[in-house]
């Protein structure tokens, strides 16, 4: 594996994913625009619109490691002939903010599919808020893979001297780095790891006892009483996305060089799709008081919940194993 | 107790744990203190939210094994803080936030054992959660959050 962590390697992982934010994004909007013109005669057996809103979600959580493997490529090609500093820091600061708006569109779209699931019906508020913030977000990451196919293409940019306009729709990942990590804001990073541990514990609880129901213990509970946890769990998510970010942008070169940290993202990726899976899956909310479980709940369960110590491992363990801080 | 402490300090095992350039000396120790963490205060916020008035449709009844899953965690961490100590005895005994997280959970666990004695004792299942239980609940689950704040800062004193 650490044979697989090479820059050139990391750059084109980079290159492989964007599409998700990209290609990814203008198909997952088309589907929740369709899904909200055709929804006047939808029936209640209508899954196009939760379809949709998974799909963003989905894309929301995939934009995680494509954000994170910007910056490794930024490393692999920064020292290289004919690339413009100033439209990778262009680039990075204008998909900080597209990454923003479409982590919110993730969140409204989340919580659209788990009303959807407790009432066959997703709130027209909801579906309005998480229209808006994913065409903003479409815009926004427009402009951001604008200025990155600038880093790097002479034919686009024209004299590769030329300087490249900084987009002024943009969030200065510097300003975040000098928040962390400043002078006289030494008590920034602590507060931040401790909020870190906080976020972690709340998530793995609600996955923990939901997984446990459906791996067959606690039987007495019926599941649709335990989905009403999994906002917390998302909370956990967030509060662990924002403060995990933070730390990446203070100091990307500790995390984009170590191995653990791309397992870290391989697991986390696992963990959400388990969050998706205990919001939406059928079986799971079918699963009354006393309720037996098959083969195949029991395995997702145990998968997933290794998959979530995984993580907590990972994370754990970027300080001794691989050469972080 | 000063000699206590620094022959500890300087104690084979404890240089051991400390210095060894092994994955499976201190990291793994820390590692496993963590994964308790999870397991414990994770439960215990599962418990409090309930008895607070989150997803009210839960029966509390059937919730009892999580007790048990708290007190197999809390095991785990005495053990693993105690070695965490040995680890490190001359700071942690003269560090006043180590006092302070030792002190939050020495507050806790009577209040958790208490939980546990005052939810279980009308059986089946209770109509409606009492408000000292809910008083109760939302002190312990301040105090894990205190703890969790207070552990985490001791990595950077």
């Amino acid at each position: 594996m650490p044979d697989l962590i090479t820059p050139a390697n990391l750059s084109h992982l980079h290159l492989l994913i964007n599409h998700f934010p990209t290609v990814g994004l203008i198909i997952a909007f088309l589907l929740l625009v369709v899904s909200i013109v055709s929804d006047a005669d939808a029936a209640n057996d209508n899954t196009m619109k939760p379809t949709a809103l998974g799909v963003l979600f989905g894309i929301a959580v995939v934009t995680l490691p494509v954000f994170t493997t910007g910056l490794a490529a930024e490393g692999a090609i920064e020292k290289l002939p004919g690339i413009s500093q100033q439209a990778m820091s262009a680039h990075e600061d204008s998909a900080l903010l597209a990454f923003i708006v479409l982590e919110l569109a993730g969140l409204t779209a989340w919580l659209g599919l788990w009303r959807w699931r407790r009432t066959r019906r997703v709130p027209p508020s909801l579906t309005f808020i998480t229209f808006v913030l994913a065409a903003l977000s479409l815009g926004l990451m427009t402009v951001a893979a604008n200025i990155g196919g600038a880093i790097r293409h002479p034919e686009i940019l024209g004299d590769p001297k030329t300087e490249v306009a900084r987009s002024m729709f943009s969030v200065s990942s510097a300003g975040v780095a000098f928040f962390v990590n400043g002078p006289g804001h030494q008590w920034v990073w602590p507060a931040l790891e401790s909020a870190h541990f906080v976020g972690m514990t709340l998530w793995f609880g609600v996955l923990l006892l939901a997984n446990l129901r459906l791996m067959g213990w606690f039987t007495g509970i019926p599941y649709p009483a335990l989905h009403r946890l999994l906002p917390w769990a998302l909370l956990g998510f967030g509060v662990n996305e924002i403060s995990g970010m933070m730390f990446y942008l203070a100091t990307p070169k500790g995390y984009t060089t170590n191995v653990m940290f791309y397992w870290k993202l391989l697991f986390l990726l696992l963990a959400a799709a388990d969050l998706l899976y205990l919001t939406v899956w059928p079986a799971a909310w079918k699963t009354e008081t006393g309720t037996v479980t098959h083969l195949r709940e029991r395995a997702i369960g145990a998968f997933a919940l290794v998959s979530f110590v995984a993580v907590m491992y990972c994370g754990r363990m970027l300080p001794f194993l691989g050469n972080s801080f | 107790m000063l000699q206590l402490i620094t022959a500890l300090h300087d104690s084979a095992f404890s240089t051991w744990l400390r210095e060894a350039e092994t994955v499976w000396a201190f990291p793994t120790v820390l590692t496993i203190h963590t994964f308790g963490m999870m397991l414990l205060v994770g439960c215990a916020w599962l418990v409090d939210l309930r008895l607070l008035g989150v997803a009210r449709t839960i029966p509390i009844g059937p919730l009892r094994p999580l007790f048990r899953i708290m007190w197999f965690a809390f095991w785990i961490n005495l053990a693993t803080g105690i070695l965490l100590f040995i680890a490190d005895p001359e700071r942690k005994s003269t560090s006043l936030l180590f006092g302070f997280k030792l002190l939050l959970i020495i507050i806790n666990l009577p209040l958790l054992k208490r939980l546990e004695r005052v939810i279980y004792r009308e059986s089946p299942e209770p109509v409606a959660v009492a408000t000292g239980t809910r008083q109760l609940a939302a002190a312990s689950a301040m105090l894990w959050a205190g703890t969790i704040f207070a552990g985490r800062l001791l990595g950077y004193m």
